[in-house]
């Protein structure tokens, strides 16, 4: 391809230029934060009983202090992961990224994107409390909407009904190994870089001491919503009459990704224009459906109390 | 590879490493591990269980062991530092703004929760809408407001002011006893019960801070006294029954004194002839269903409306219907299962009004109806109607039973309320002392019978119940905001319809209303008999009271001498006094009952078909048909 790279929006290079001055940049600290999420992970596997996963994290909740700590900087480490990975993604794509990889690699590295996604509601799942349960209802109804395989999916991602086995082992381990094999693999480093590290690390830590994550149990709250970064999805799942159209629209951002190498200036650029619509009107959506809605898929303010 | 470098990338492993060992050690030394012992309550185990346990004085429903804190206190039951698991908790969980997390879950209560919220105790909509209505700022009684959700109105900011204590969506900040003077609550305003145990556990807690461990009961004894706080006012239903009338006394005044009670709030009550079904030892709740108090999901207007019960449903005329037990919807079954003294009962008597079951009336193998106390678990055989109610008397089908089985009601003959800009006032929502203060410069309080109006009931006209709802004088002339200048004085001479509750046994006398100026509406007076100018005997009425210069008529009267009195006239849509015609027919037939007493030997010849009787006069009934009616005339 004959694009040149760094050609960047002024304002995205403008935000990246004060990043720089600030932080590491944001791919470093993205491998970082998934480090500091895999080893308090394994921290946490220890405790955690997949056939009593509620339970076990109560027990968890309730017994141990550190062990809640543990937990808070899983769970924030996990956010920050999610977080700087968009903006790695924002960034690249700004700076026209796409050309700097061999395109084989590129598509292993834009595979990243859907099994992010998996590990993160996974493990919201996996929690097994009210929100984790409908989280995964959520899932399970939205994959049967595909017209064929769409039953055979559900199996191979989410395993048998009530059942936290399958959606366990992909958690800690198939997604995990392919988003760090593909990490590792565009990275060119195994260890992150020290200074990320110690970021993400403090960042993460004052996170958890300022706010852990709270269990749901049934029927102490009028309503539930899914996690943040799912809660556009539940918005646009309330409008669209046929859920199915979500996937597409989702496979389609995710086959425009994967392309990117291949296309042309005039058409790579139409195709980010596109992608820059669909995250923010996803963003619009997630804003619309954490502040402004209450139960029942009602209307409320966010200053209007509970 | 420098050294240093080497070790910089070996950093992160480290710190992964330390994490996990750290984490691993912190958990192993674990101080709380007996957190795995702890019984798990819908579905989950609750760490307030550890420091709160044991606490005893719950209905098996509600106990802890069942649900847990959470389910109604909410907070975290999954942490054991007290102040994350204390953050966002509930003290008092009835109130109704927290209702739909706590009592009114889908696995609890939901449907009462729901129903609540439309129902007018909680709403006080009749009573904002009325309010309104008087004041001149809507034309109808029959609106949709709310007393949480009231503007800056002078009428909403009275409301607020006066009366916006009593409704059950009032937040009930802290947990009290059940007494004279408790207000709001939700849930809890009804169902909560502090035992004598529970009462001193928390008079401790207020004391010196020690955690009670007894909780007071949440169930389905409801008592007199959950109702009494609230219905002591107003229409004073609460006193009325236990056949207590308030006076303008003061406490110091009746101190020692026979016949007089003093309440908690220092009004000053005296003895008057208590409802028949209290002296039976009824309760407010063995008359009065689940559906009335909490809403049955529909918006009523006013209590009247939302009322599904008649004396007719348990003094009935005719073999009333019922309902198996089994066709019970599951909220009665519920009930019924709950209360040990209905565990009897197969059969309920539905209600003629609604069609819906009664669970403590059925009938027995007679087929008479037979009354269960809820709480008392007492046997009641209500009586049947006798005949002079169940056979009609000429004129007298338009009548409610309460219209001759109630003897006295409380009226306020005289009111005037007055806006003051500069004193301070309690406003019950914001639960603040705000700017402004309304005065209120009661008249006298005085015991008597209820007139006689007419109500639209099922589109159809009944004669019932009235006493002064408002005959009162409002000025508000420096309220803030130049919009609310219209309408600043008004006057205005409206009657309610009453349910007394100060029901009689016997029915009254025939000339209780015949003879009496009161019930005509007129107020208190006399009639007498003068010849006229043109020698013909002619019937006049004199009032006790002066007239008022805004309307001429006596001052606790609602309509005048044969006067066709209409418009704002009451406090309900439709709702008039008898008009110039039913005062004839009603006065006609008194003039003949000083003679012809209606407990005469063979007497029911006259009043049974009274036309007819009337043409047969013989000569000693000399008044009658020369008799014409005269002109009013009220005292000066």
């Amino acid at each position: 391809m004959n694009r040149p790279p760094n050609q960047k929006p002024s304002f995205i290079k403008g935000f990246f230029n004060s990043w720089a001055y600030l932080f590491p940049p944001p791919g470093l600290l993205t491998h970082a934060a998934l480090f500091l999420a895999i080893g308090s992970g394994i921290a946490l596997s220890f405790v955690y009983d997949v056939n009593r996963p509620f339970d076990s994290l109560q027990v968890l909740a309730l017994g141990n202090q550190g062990g809640i700590f543990i937990r808070a900087v899983h769970y924030w480490s996990s956010q920050l992961f999610l977080v700087l990975a968009a903006f790695h993604v924002i960034d690249q794509l700004s700076k026209n990224g796409e050309l700097e990889v061999s395109r084989g690699l590129w598509v292993r590295v834009s595979f990243i994107v859907p099994l992010v996604l998996f590990l993160m509601i996974s493990g919201f799942i996996l929690k097994g409390d009210r929100g984790g349960i409908l989280a995964r209802q959520v899932l399970e109804g939205l994959l049967g909407t595909l017209p064929a395989g769409g039953d055979i999916l559900r199996f191979l991602f989410l395993g048998s009904p009530h059942n936290f086995q399958l959606i366990f082992i992909h958690h800690v381990a198939t997604t995990t190994l392919f988003v760090l094999i593909f990490t590792l693999e565009h990275d060119g480093r195994i260890w992150p870089e020290w200074r990320s590290v110690v970021y993400v690390t403090a960042c993460s830590m004052i996170l958890s001491s300022l706010r852990t994550p709270v269990l749901r149990p049934e029927g102490l709250e009028i309503y539930v919503k899914g996690p943040w970064y799912f809660v556009g999805l539940q918005e646009m799942l309330h409008w669209a009459s046929r859920p199915g159209w979500i996937l597409v629209l989702g496979g389609a951002v995710f086959f425009v990704l994967c392309v990117l190498p291949l296309a042309s200036e005039r058409v790579s650029k139409a195709l980010k224009r596109f992608m820059t619509g669909v995250f923010l009107a996803y963003l619009g959506m997630s804003v619309v459906g954490w502040f402004f809605r209450g139960g029942d898929w009602q209307r409320v303010v966010p200053w209007g109390g509970p | 590879m420098k050294r240093s470098e080497q070790l910089r990338n070996l950093l992160p492993a480290i710190v992964t490493a330390v994490a996990v060992i750290v984490s691993l050690a912190w958990f192993f030394n674990s101080p709380r591990r007996q957190t795995k012992e702890l019984p798990k309550v819908l579905g989950h185990r609750e760490g307030c269980i550890l420091c709160h346990l044991p606490m005893g004085g719950f209905v098996k429903a509600h106990d802890p062991k069942a649900i847990g804190c959470a389910s109604c206190h909410l907070g975290n039951p999954f942490t054991m530092n007290k102040n994350g698991a204390h953050k966002d908790m509930v003290l008092v969980p009835g109130n109704l703004g927290d209702a739909a997390r706590t009592c009114g879950t889908s696995r609890c209560h939901p449907l009462l929760c729901t129903n609540i919220r439309a129902s007018l105790m909680a709403s006080g909509r009749g009573m904002v809408s009325v309010d309104r209505y008087v004041f001149g700022e809507i034309s109808s009684p029959n609106g949709r407001g709310h007393l949480s959700e009231l503007g800056d109105s002078p009428a909403q900011e009275h409301l607020r002011k006066l009366c916006a204590s009593c409704h059950l969506a009032k937040v009930k900040a802290k947990p009290a006893v059940i007494n004279q003077l408790s207000r709001g609550g939700g849930c809890t305003a009804c169902h909560i019960y502090y035992s004598k145990g529970a009462r001193g556990e928390l008079d401790r807690y207020h004391e010196n801070g020690k955690q009670p461990k007894i909780h007071p009961a949440l169930s389905l004894q409801v008592s007199g006294s959950h109702c009494f706080g609230c219905h002591s006012r107003s229409g004073r239903i609460a006193t009325n029954y236990e056949g207590w009338h308030e006076t303008e006394s003061r406490p110091e005044e009746v101190s020692g004194k026979n016949g007089y009670r003093i309440l908690e709030d220092g009004r000053v009550f005296m003895r008057m002839s208590p409802d028949i079904h209290f002296k039976r030892g009824m309760e407010c709740i063995d008359c009065h269903t689940w559906r009335e108090a909490m809403g049955d999901g529909k918006t009523y207007f006013h209590e009247e409306d939302q009322v599904e019960i008649s004396c007719e449903d348990c003094h009935p005329v005719r073999k009333p219907s019922t309902i198996a037990r089994k066709k019970l919807k599951e909220i009665d079954k519920k009930i019924v299962k709950q209360r040990k003294a209905l565990a009897g009962i197969t059969n309920f008597v539905l209600t003629s009004k609604t069609n819906r079951p009664l669970l403590n009336v059925t009938l027995d193998g007679t087929g008479n109806v037979l009354v269960m106390g809820k709480n008392s678990s007492k046997t009641y055989h209500p009586k049947v109607p006798p005949s002079i109610c169940t056979k009609d008397i000429y004129g007298h089908d338009r009548l409610t039973c309460q219209s001759c089985h109630t003897p006295w009601g409380p009226s306020c003959i005289k009111c005037h309320t007055s806006y003051d800009r500069t004193g301070m006032g309690l406003d019950h929502i914001a639960e603040k002392r705000v700017k402004g203060r309304w005065a209120e410069k009661k008249g006298k309080l005085v015991p008597r019978q209820p007139a006689l109006g007419i109500q639209i009931r099922a589109k159809k006209e009944k004669l019932d119940t009235f006493i002064p709802g408002m005959i009162f004088t409002i000025e508000h002339k420096d309220y803030p905001g130049a919009r609310f200048r219209e309408n600043s004085f008004v006057f205005r001479r409206l009657y309610a319809p009453t349910a007394a509750h100060t029901t009689s046994a016997k029915g009254l006398a025939c000339r209780s209303c015949h003879n009496n100026t009161v019930v005509l509406g007129l107020g208190e007076g006399l009639f007498s008999v003068r010849k006229s100018t043109s020698n013909v005997q002619e019937m006049v009425f004199e009032s006790l009271y002066p007239a008022r210069k805004e309307d001429g008529l006596a001052e606790d009267a609602w309509t005048g001498f044969l006067d066709e009195r209409r418009g704002m006239v009451s406090t309900r849509v439709g709702a008039r006094p008898l008009s110039a015609q039913e005062q004839r027919t009603v006065i006609r037939v008194g003039v003949c009952l000083p003679c012809h007493p209606a407990d005469a030997a063979g007497i029911k010849k006259i009043y049974k078909d009274f036309p007819t009787a009337l043409k047969r006069l013989t000569p000693q009934c000399r008044r009658p048909p020369k008799m014409t009616f005269g002109r009013k005339k009220t005292a000066k």
